[in-house]
């Protein structure tokens, strides 16, 4: 994938980053990126999404709380950027019914359960978690669709 | 007490030497609809006569129980058994689609009104051959696949999965479960391993082909996990599955017994090759508990009189079977039998008859 992916640290302070953000970008050549969020870090995500939707391609948060930020939240309905959202089925801060309150504030956002992971997914199961991710990044447009071939060829 | 009345749906005819998978080169279809024809007026007629329940189950590749999809014949039994809850004991979830399973067992709960009993079992052994799955996973992929039947009875939002045995990008199934949360869950639970997974996840238990001794070893064990858990089954939620013949006299249902014996030295099989049950065996299939391993051959020792003795037989007039059930209820704590009829045919449908009449009334007030 020739797109960086930003992963957020979950301290990261909204408005300096995007600045970062802007400057590596310019320097690196890069025309998008796509972005990472866990947990708290998944308000400053939306917001980088919201002010650079040119550049934002592709947006995960994983085992996150939706905003409770009403300016925020108010900016959402503008937000166009494909988001995945991933809860971890044994998850007790934020779990896997979570989902429901993204759903109703960006209709558009895929859900999905990563089975048998807690709260840090990435942790609890590195592989699910990062090919799940991954195939959301490589065409989220296509996401749906199984795209890997199944078929015996030899 | 409550009791059911199970349908394992055995083909009746001649068949090739009995193997598994059991070859279809000796055959009739005219014999496989007549069997499913018997079956569904079975089921009708113990719905007439007060039964609680009408069961069915899963089994593949030959003439043991002709009903590899139960779900297929559970379906026809929503439109002709009024009263009675419908029982599949069970889908062998690990072998399964589970979003599959799950809009099947949704479907079948809409379509008797909020009356289905959704069993989910490991299966025997032998299906793991069926859709070349490894037995080694059978737990896991239990475990995995009834969460996500659950989650897909619950969720009305869709979700993708990302599971370690399945993966789905969306799931969001219609029809919905009419019972909710959802239908009654029940797994089989002779291994300590199942008795405490049932137990931390609240559902109920099923004992099938055992001893009174080794059931009522496994059902303490389910009752003593469920307390650690922070709750107390109720004899509902304890399924004991027995063979029943009942005659006028003691006499009369052992001659039955005797005769039909006579008539027919078939016996089912459903063991593989010696490697192959070695590697079931070595793949951890049957738990840590030894003695369940040979509850089989336990179950059938002792010819009839062993049977009975061992809780594998109700056998006898109403009043003798009356007793053998209080000492079911007793040893084991089961609050619903789940019958088969040790017979087939004229001789089943005024045993069932039987039963309804003369022994339901009798049995109401056990446990009760």
């Amino acid at each position: 994938m020739s797109r960086p992916l930003v992963m957020l640290p979950r301290t990261a302070e909204c408005a300096p980053l995007a600045e970062r953000l802007q400057i590596k970008r310019t320097a690196g050549g890069c025309e998008s990126f796509d972005l990472l969020a866990c947990a708290e870090a998944a308000p400053d995500a939306l917001r980088i999404a919201l002010e650079q939707p040119s550049a934002a391609h592709a947006l995960v948060i994983a085992a996150a709380a939706p905003p409770e930020d009403s300016t925020l939240v108010t900016r959402l309905a503008a937000l166009k950027i494909p988001t995945l959202v991933l809860f971890g089925t044994r998850d007790r801060e934020t779990p896997p019914q979570t989902s429901r309150r993204w759903r109703a504030l960006l209709p558009g956002c895929h859900v999905v359960y990563v089975y048998d992971a807690g709260h840090d997914l990435a942790t609890d199961r590195p592989q699910a978690f990062a090919d799940i991710v991954l195939d959301f990044l490589s065409e989220p447009g296509a996401f749906l669709v199984n795209r890997r071939d199944g078929a015996v060829q030899r | 007490m409550k009791a059911a009345l199970f349908s394992p749906c055995t083909y009746p005819g001649p068949t090739a030497p009995s193997s598994w998978p059991t070859p279809a080169t000796i055959y009739s279809s005219a014999i496989s609809q007549q069997t499913f024809e018997a079956a569904i007026e079975h089921s009708r007629l113990a719905d007439e006569v007060g039964f609680d329940w009408v069961t069915v189950a899963e089994h593949h590749y030959g003439p043991f129980c002709i009903t590899p999809n139960p779900m297929v014949i559970a379906g026809a039994l929503t439109q002709v058994v009024k009263r009675a809850k419908i029982a599949l004991l069970g889908a062998d979830i690990p072998i399964l689609n589970p979003v599959r399973v799950a809009e099947e067992f949704a479907m079948l709960d809409t379509m008797s009104g909020g009356r289905l009993i959704a069993g989910m079992l490991r299966g025997t052994p032998n299906e793991y051959v069926t859709y070349n799955v490894n037995p080694k996973e059978s737990r896991s992929r239990f475990e995995e696949a009834l969460q996500l039947i659950r989650m897909a009875w619950t969720e009305p939002e869709p979700f993708g999965w990302q599971g370690r045995y399945w993966q789905y990008k969306a799931v969001c199934i219609w029809p919905r479960p009419i019972q909710q949360p959802h239908p009654p869950i029940y797994m089989s639970g002779s291994s300590p391993e199942s008795g405490e997974f049932a137990a931390k996840n609240r559902i109920g238990l099923g004992f099938a082909v055992t001893t009174l001794a080794l059931a009522s070893k496994a059902s303490s064990h389910y009752r003593s996990q469920a307390a650690l858990a922070g709750w107390t089954p109720s004899p509902d939620d304890i399924i004991y599955r027995v063979p029943f013949h009942i005659g006028e006299s003691d006499g009369e249902a052992m001659e039955d017994l005797a005769a039909a014996a006579a008539a027919s030295s078939r016996s089912f099989s459903l063991a593989l090759s010696q490697g192959a049950e070695a590697a079931i065996a070595e793949a951890g299939y049957y738990g840590r508990d030894d003695a369940q391993r040979g509850r089989v051959a336990a179950a059938f020792a002792g010819g009839i009189r062993g049977r009975i003795e061992n809780g594998q037989m109700l056998l006898g007039s109403p009043r003798t079977v009356v007793e053998q059930i209080r000492r079911i209820h007793s040893e084991v704590g089961a609050g619903v039998l789940d019958l088969v009829p040790a017979l087939s045919g004229e001789k089943a449908t005024v045993s069932i008859r039987r039963f309804g009449t003369q022994i339901l009334p009798a049995i109401r007030e056990i446990g009760a």
